[in-house]
């Protein structure tokens, strides 16, 4: 990132020349010389019913109460401003997504061990009432590094999902010890990497049916080796959030799975060193070129972004300029944050979104097949509703039901001194909502989204959940050293239906990450990505719930699983969870598994 | 005899007391060298009256106001002179702010910018509030490409005369050209207020509403624009882009055409519609409207963009991959150009700032 700074974009950058320079030059100048001589001194459909809002707060009533912690230094300490992620975890397996919470903490140069002082992490028990518990003091979370991005899965195919944090710091992995707790055996399993992590993911990258971890890192910052950066403004000196390319870029990491739940360093073996370190912050992994396997697309802040397409032998190419994902459609490098990955458009394969810094757009790589994306950002009305917001979190979900996929994004800016920004360029800015317009374009609905969207809040990572089971997606947002939000989506269009799949690994990892789900019922072809992340340092529920429209007719759905096998699930009903496991039949649910 | 010598001296005494009364008369009633030198001024005769204002200067140093009516005079046929002039006033006088206001004429025509920034900066010193010396600097700066040095006088000038509709045209400016389009709508949009037929104000309209996001808004304004300029390529390739923006492809595709029938070789206008050709998948005809203009402008990233993905999506993978590498190479050369405000001072590198 971020960064940076209030004025990131090069001279170099292109944009129309405007008409009014050379007039103005030409008028001004006279003028200028007669003073002194003269001695003068949206075309989207209405959300839900038209009279309520499309996302309700429902944080009290949650009883989630979570603040995040990283106040500003004088010095402004870089990694505060990049605040914390969450994800949704079924740690219990009840069916229900309980909330993790990755927390921060106030910066000190030289922090002895945590004390009692110190904040955690959290994690929040879904009750299936709408209410959730904090529960971190008993389930043995107890981290007070300052965490950052966060990964969940089950790495080790027990049943039971595990959750990667990485942190400023020393990064952890909590194993679910299928009790309700949990043990930290980052350094056991051997994935205890140190520095400035941001997001991470799981994926099978080497299709050996266990989950690798791709480790996205910063800058080469920590606390007894911090580079800080100062600004001039108007004769005052100010301390800032350093620019990316001041710093030192860290490698990422590959940490490859032996199986037995123990992983080894497989970055170099992967061929990631031929590429330079970068400044990394978003990642996504997904089969981007449709060819079996499972690719790695990273973020990175203010350098070209990364394409590691995955050669099927372990092998990882870094592919982004070929593939037209390193830059812009100007060719300008951007600042990326987060990234998400779906199927926009409704031709099945999927699609990139990155966020991007402010003045610039965020950016939205259509897959035109064979490993190439072209950046259609303002054909799909992206561009100019983006340029005045910086982008953190995304999630592309589908709020409506309507079968194509939606798009949120969490703003907020990483310097919060008004006096060193424009007018419009403020620290808090407001979350917007973008409703998919049949796979054409977006048009932003956030003005009838609900009081939340009309807020100016330091949006951070965000997440999707049908947290109630009701049959609509929901969404936990984080927030830079603010309170977390859990909207609940009340769009509840009572025509338009969902299906909720769950998929189960055989062969292919218990998980199920980096399955390629496609829906058909009738004409209408649906295809989702089960990722092990999404978003900014963040991790959606694992369980699909997929719009279907106002269809009543039973979907055929076709699993490619991780490794490329496919199977077919046939005449799949609306309104219920589907248990799919690879191999099997699909599991039959009672009738109170049911949802409207 | 006696009364011949008494006869003639009392006539040469009546010559002598003539002439000497005609001397004391010539003497007393002949222009001195100032009046003269206004006389000769006043009739054109420039040279003369320099000639009589230096003499007289010479004689009467400390008379400041008349060597500002010097250097007044010497301004239109020798503004060095005029300035040697000018900076020997002191500032204890009263003709200072005068002479100071001169000298920042002369500099600023002769585009010697530090003399006028030094001029303009004393003149601000000694008479504050005063809008031509605001609005003088802030176009000095904008000249020079100091934006952020000029943001603060444009705002002066503003300030200072409220009614003026270019103050705030060039307030706009200043804010574009510090990567702040979306603060270009509030002074913009009060210059139209002020004046509704400038045009740079609509056209920059145009631009900064397509940019902050209000392509409807654009669209108006783009429009009011070419309902009088229709020729103006640039604000049709705008309308182009806010169409596009709209998801209004095809129309987009056809303002950009009758742009490029217009100036079938201007490379922004073939960029756009390249972009929407690709969006259609039209590629091979994207890279045949791309291929040509790569000998002139293969030194711009965005036309070199455009065109890596117009040559991959056509099926030229290979060259793509050239161009795209061409990008990087651009963007290293460019690197030391990057924007002033990115190299961001650094106190103790290695650890916490005392």
């Amino acid at each position: 990132m971020l960064m940076s700074l209030a004025m990131r974009v090069s001279k170099t950058d292109v944009r129309p020349r405007r008409l009014g320079t050379i007039w103005y030059q030409m008028i001004v100048t006279v003028i200028g010389l007669i003073y002194l001589t003269a001695h003068h001194p949206s075309e989207a459909a209405p959300l839900g019913d038209g009279n309520s809002d499309t996302f309700v707060d429902a944080t009290e009533e949650s009883r989630i109460q979570f603040v995040h912690n990283s106040p500003f230094t004088p010095d402004r300490h870089t990694h505060l401003a990049f605040g914390s992620g969450i994800g949704w975890i079924d740690f219990d397996s009840d069916d229900l997504p309980d909330l993790y919470a990755a927390q921060g903490v106030p910066f000190e140069p030289k922090r002895s061990s945590a004390g009692p002082e110190s904040v955690s992490d959290c994690l929040y028990r879904n009750l299936g009432n709408g209410r959730f518990r904090d529960i971190s003091n008993v389930c043995g979370l107890n981290d007070n590094d300052y965490s950052m991005g966060l990964a969940v899965g089950d790495f080790d195919n027990d049943g039971f999902q595990d959750i990667h944090v990485t942190n400023f710091g020393l990064n952890r992995l909590l194993g679910n010890n299928g009790d309700g707790t949990f043990t930290e055996i980052a350094a056991a399993s051997g994935v205890a990497d140190a520095g400035f992590g941001a997001s991470c993911t799981w994926a099978d990258l080497d299709d050996d049916g266990s989950l690798d971890l791709f480790v996205v890192n910063y800058v080469k910052l920590d606390s007894d080796n911090y580079e800080l950066c100062t600004i001039e403004h108007n004769g005052g000196r100010y301390g800032i959030t350093c620019h990316p390319r001041s710093l030192l870029p860290t490698r990422d990491v590959l940490f490859r799975s032996h199986g037995d739940g123990r992983f080894s360093d497989g970055t170099e073996r992967a061929g990631m060193p031929q590429s330079p370190a970068a400044q990394g912050l978003g990642v996504v992994a997904a089969d981007l070129d449709a060819d079996g396997d499972i690719d790695v697309y990273v973020a990175n802040d203010s350098v070209a972004n990364d394409l590691w397409m995955n050669q099927g032998n372990g092998q990882l190419s870094n592919e982004a300029m070929s593939s037209g994902t390193a830059f812009n459609r100007a060719g300008q490098r951007e600042a990326g944050m987060g990234v998400v990955v779906g199927d926009v458009d409704g031709d099945g394969l999927p699609d990139l979104f990155v966020t991007n810094y402010y003045g610039e757009t965020n950016t939205l790589y259509r897959n035109e097949a064979a490993g190439f994306f072209l950046d259609v950002t303002d054909e799909f009305g992206l561009g100019s509703s983006s340029r005045l917001k910086l982008g953190f979190g995304t999630s592309l979900f589908d709020f409506d039901n309507d079968g194509w996929l939606d798009l949120f994004v969490a703003n907020g800016h990483v310097h919060d001194r008004p006096e060193i920004l424009g007018e419009n360029e403020t620290f808090a800015q407001r979350p917007q909502l973008f409703q998919n317009q049949g796979g054409r374009r977006f048009t932003e609905v956030s003005d009838s989204a609900g009081p939340y969207f009309q807020r100016h809040v330091v949006g951070r990572s965000c997440a999707v959940a049908d947290y109630d089971r009701d049959g609509w997606q929901d969404l936990a947002i984080g927030h830079l050293n603010s309170s977390l939000v859990l909207l609940h989506n009340e769009a509840r269009d009572p025509r338009m239906k969902s299906l909720r799949i769950q998929l189960i690994g055989v062969r292919s990892n218990r998980n199920a990450i980096g399955a390629v789900v496609d829906v058909r019922i009738g004409e209408q072809r649906l295809t989702r990505f089960r990722t092990g992340s999404s978003g900014y340092l963040s991790c959606d529920e694992g369980c699909l719930t997929i719009g279907v429209g106002t269809s009543e007719t039973p979907a055929d759905v076709t699993i490619r699983w991780p490794g490329g096998e496919s199977q077919t699930f046939r005449s799949l009903h609306s309104g219920r969870r589907h248990v799919l496991i690879e191999g099997r039949q699909a599991l039959q649910l009672a009738d109170d598994d049911r949802f409207p | 005899m006696i009364a011949f010598h008494k006869k003639n001296s009392f006539w040469i005494r009546a010559a002598l007391i003539a002439l000497l009364a005609v001397g004391v008369a010539f003497i007393a009633f002949r222009p001195n060298r100032l009046e003269q030198a206004r006389k000769d001024a006043a009739r054109g005769a420039t040279y003369r009256a320099t000639k009589q204002y230096i003499a007289y200067l010479d004689e009467s140093p400390e008379d400041h106001g008349v060597r500002l009516e010097l250097a007044v005079l010497l301004k239109p046929r020798d503004s060095e002179a005029a300035l040697e002039q000018l900076l020997k006033i002191p500032p204890s006088t009263p003709e200072y702010p005068e002479a100071i206001r001169h000298v920042a004429h002369i500099a600023i025509v002769g585009e010697q910018d530090e003399l006028a920034e030094d001029a303009l900066q004393k003149l601000d010193q000694v008479r504050p509030n005063d809008a031509g010396v605001a609005l003088s600097l802030a176009e000095l700066y904008y000249r020079r490409a100091r934006y952020d040095q000029s943001l603060p006088w444009a705002r002066e000038a503003v300030r200072l005369q409220p009614d003026r509709a270019l103050s705030r045209l060039l307030l706009a400016e200043v804010l574009d050209n510090l990567k702040r389009p979306g603060d270009m709508l509030e002074p913009l949009r009060k210059a139209i207020e002020l004046d509704s037929d400038l045009y740079p104000a609509h056209a920059n309209l145009a631009y900064a509403l397509q940019y902050s996001g209000n392509p409807e808004e654009a669209e108006t304004e783009a429009r009011w624009c070419l309902a009088r300029q229709p020729e103006d390529i640039r604000v049709r390739r705008w309308l182009a882009m806010i169409l596009r923006d709209r998801g209004e492809y095809d129309a987009a595709l056809n303002e950009i055409r009758l742009a490029i029938a217009g100036a079938p070789t201007d490379v922004d206008c073939r960029i756009v519609e390249a972009d929407l050709l690709l969006f259609r998948r039209e590629a091979e005809e994207a890279y045949n409207a791309l291929i040509p203009l790569y000998r002139v402008h293969s030194n711009r990233r965005d036309y070199l963009s455009s065109l890596a993905r117009a040559a991959a999506m056509s099926g030229r993978r290979e060259e793509s991959r050239r161009y795209q590498q061409e990008i990087v190479q651009i963007m290293e050369e460019q690197a030391a150009e990057v924007n002033p405000s990115l190299t961001v001072p650094k106190e103790s590198p290695t650890g916490m700032r005392p």
